[in-house]
């Protein structure tokens, strides 16, 4: 670990900040029809700062590093087989404007895809991509970051943390990284930044502190993986598939849901129907749809909403934490946000909780 | 009160054990949410609630039931489903009849005369971050919010669902119990079709292509629709694959027309798909086009009596042909 410098920046000189990060594509939460996604920023007069920081992008930051669709290679099939991988065109990134417990889940990401072997595709932008965070000053209505071992201000999977004092920013290196990057910054704006005063690092640690206590929805998932193992034949989980319609909502808008199908995408070149040119991608699948794990011979042992359901609770409180010692969640609440139904996993887990076993 | 007569039927016919469920609303986990609420015994009939924030067209769960979570070795019941029904509901109701998708003995019906439902993604960025359950009651022209014992009057305007202003069905056309006076119909418009019909074609091939763009394809509106009930949907067929998984603006425009196309003569204009969209795409817009050229064309509105045969499966010799050009 490096020692941390913190500085504070003056609110309007964001887009100085900004600016100064060149050389890099800057991906930042920008309002698209009403809808809060992270977004390529070109213009940086269409970036404003209260937009992008008033809650989670629907869209998770996963798609940043982990695209819902993915080329993987093209191919051109005539009478030998011709394969042709794509060029790493990926620049150095900016990923600007997350939430620790977005942050977090490229963490969760790095244990499944980032190592050996690792994916080629994932970690080539794991590489390039730069975390400038934003401390959550105020939790949103689902948030439970607390509860699976995050926090509102967890400096966790980010390079810089942002902290909002109202009229300024403290700006807080945490890695090399970020260190290196706020150094180059500085060079070349030399009064941008000032060393942060200790009343101000003070009152950031404040902030953090409120917004720890404001979290609103807690559950000690202390013995979690357990417990659920002891219950998977309960009657419970019919209860609680029964309203569920079994879209991609939860799944899709998970930070740390990594499952994907991988297809061929091909056209017959001609007439001749033995010749074809596509390419294979790779796209984000949903253990909430039929097609997942349906098998060859037409067999699919998650037949049921029951089943899918279960599969996508185990996977994140049970199979994951036994196997890499961590929850697949982060607590970002977007599932609850967004179901259409109100299937809430906080819910479903204070349930499994309280039945005794 | 209307509720209670509900609740004292329910309990009867579960104690009776004439139905398998009853399917109402129950107020949900946080702030304006309401879940979907399966009643399977008299005692879960008191979760029971009915507010203008109760949005959900449950008939859906006529089809997603079909295929039903049990436990192994239990049968499906052969009992029918109870359940609460607004009027863009019962007409669900009365287009799977007519399509010989549900008999009328299946089911027993609560209708519920419909004032308007609240639209959640207006009630949330009104009153962001409410984590406490919060209840609303309808008073004249105006909504009381309830929030932690707190009353906030807002006028109904300012709530209500786009497609719920023109509802022009807002009584229950099918029942078997009637939960309150019927209500006056709304005004029957299609300001927003008529705006983007004035535009060229690609205007509106822009429009909709800027928001099928960054659709996810999460089938959150296929899934929630009453009506899209196939076993094999074409959007999910392996053979032949019709539909590419790759999410992009080609291939999602595909979705969305397929599902519309197939959508003519049978949307009963509920808006569940805008509802779940957490993208905000404006879907209601492109099927209240559908529904206004399927009345402008061929002086049809699905989902009013189960007898008249489903549009597309009828030919006149006197209907239009205008559009084959």
């Amino acid at each position: 670990m490096t020692a941390t410098e913190i500085f504070t920046l003056p609110k309007n000189r964001m887009h100085a900040f900004l600016g100064a990060l060149s050389g890099y594509k800057l991906y930042a939460p920008v309002l698209v029809e009403g809808v809060l996604l992270f977004d390529l920023i070109t213009d940086l007069k269409k970036f404003s700062c209260d937009a992008a920081l008033s809650g989670n992008p629907v869209k998770p930051p996963k798609a940043l590093l982990f695209p819902q669709t993915e080329t993987m290679f093209r191919f051109n099939v005539t009478r030998d087989v011709d394969i042709s991988v794509g060029k790493d065109n990926e620049g150095e990134r900016i990923i600007f404007g997350i939430h620790s417990c977005d942050a977090r889940s490229f963490l969760i990401f790095d244990q499944v895809f980032d190592r050996d072997p690792s994916d080629p595709y994932y970690a080539n932008r794991r590489r390039k991509t730069v975390i400038i965070g934003i401390a959550c000053n105020i939790p949103g209505a689902n948030c439970f970051c607390t509860s699976v071992g995050g926090g509102p201000a967890s400096k966790e999977g980010l390079d810089v943390l942002f902290t909002d004092l109202g009229d300024r920013y403290v700006v807080e290196t945490v890695t090399t990284r970020g260190k290196v990057l706020i150094k180059q910054v500085r060079k070349t704006n030399p009064d941008l930044m000032a060393e942060c005063q200790a009343v101000d690092i003070q009152k950031a640690l404040e902030l953090h502190k409120s917004a720890e206590e404001k979290m609103p929805r807690n559950i000690d998932l202390d013995g979690m993986p357990k417990k659920l193992a002891r219950l998977s034949e309960h009657q419970f989980w019919s209860d609680i598939s029964s309203k569920c319609i079994a879209c991609g909502i939860c799944t899709y808008l998970c930070p740390t849901c990594y499952c994907f199908d991988i297809q061929d995408e091909a056209a017959p070149l001609s007439a001749n129907v033995y010749k074809l040119v596509g390419k294979r991608v790779r796209v984000w699948d949903s253990c909430m749809f039929p097609e997942y794990t349906l098998q060859a011979s037409g067999y699919n042992p998650r037949p049921l909403r029951i089943h899918r359901i279960k599969n996508r609770i185990y996977h994140k409180y049970k199979w994951h934490p036994e196997n890499f010692k961590s929850f697949a969640c982060v607590g970002c609440g977007r599932c609850i946000d967004f179901c259409p139904v109100n299937v809430d996993i906080v819910e479903i887990l204070s349930k499994v909780k309280a039945i005794r076993d | 009160m209307n509720l209670d007569k509900a609740k004292i039927e329910a309990k009867k016919m579960l104690s009776r054990g004439e139905v398998k469920y009853v399917i109402g609303y129950e107020i949900g986990t946080y702030g304006f949410r309401i879940s979907p609420s399966f009643a399977r015994t008299p005692e879960e009939v008191d979760k029971f609630t009915l507010s203008p924030l109760c949005a959900n067209n449950l008939v859906t769960y006529l089809k997603v039931e079909r295929s039903p979570p049990l436990p192994k070795g239990i049968k499906p019941s052969n009992l029918k489903v109870a359940l609460f029904a607004k009027g863009c509901d019962s007409r669900a109701i009365l287009q799977l009849i007519a399509e010989k998708n549900l008999s009328r003995e299946d089911v027993f019906i609560f209708g519920v005369p419909c004032t308007g439902r609240i639209d959640p993604k207006k009630i949330e960025a009104m009153f962001p971050r409410v984590v406490s359950k919060a209840d609303v009651v309808e008073k004249d022209d105006s909504y009381i919010i309830m929030i932690e014992g707190k009353d906030h009057p807002v006028p109904k305007d300012k709530l209500i669902f786009d497609h719920c202003r023109s509802c022009q069905y807002p009584n229950p056309l099918v029942y078997d119990l009637l939960l309150g006076d019927e209500v006056a119909a709304g005004e029957d418009y299609y300001d927003s079709v008529v705006e983007l019909e004035k535009q060229t074609l690609n205007e509106r091939w822009n429009y909709w292509r800027s928001h099928f763009e960054r659709c996810i394809r999460c089938n959150a509106c296929r899934n929630v629709c009453p009506l899209c009930y196939c076993d094999d949907c074409i959007l999910e067929r392996l053979k032949p694959q019709w539909m590419r998984r790759s999410v992009n603006a080609n291939d999602n425009t595909v979705y969305h027309l397929t599902r519309a196309y197939h959508m003519a003569g049978r949307c009963i204009s509920c808006g569940e798909c805008e509802r779940v969209c957490p993208m905000h795409l404006p879907l209601m817009k492109l099927y209240k086009k559908l529904e206004k050229d399927v009345k402008e064309l061929f002086e049809y509105t699905p989902g009013l009596t189960a007898e008249e045969k489903p549009l597309l499966t009828t030919f006149k010799p006197e209907d239009s042909e205008e559009f084959i050009k």
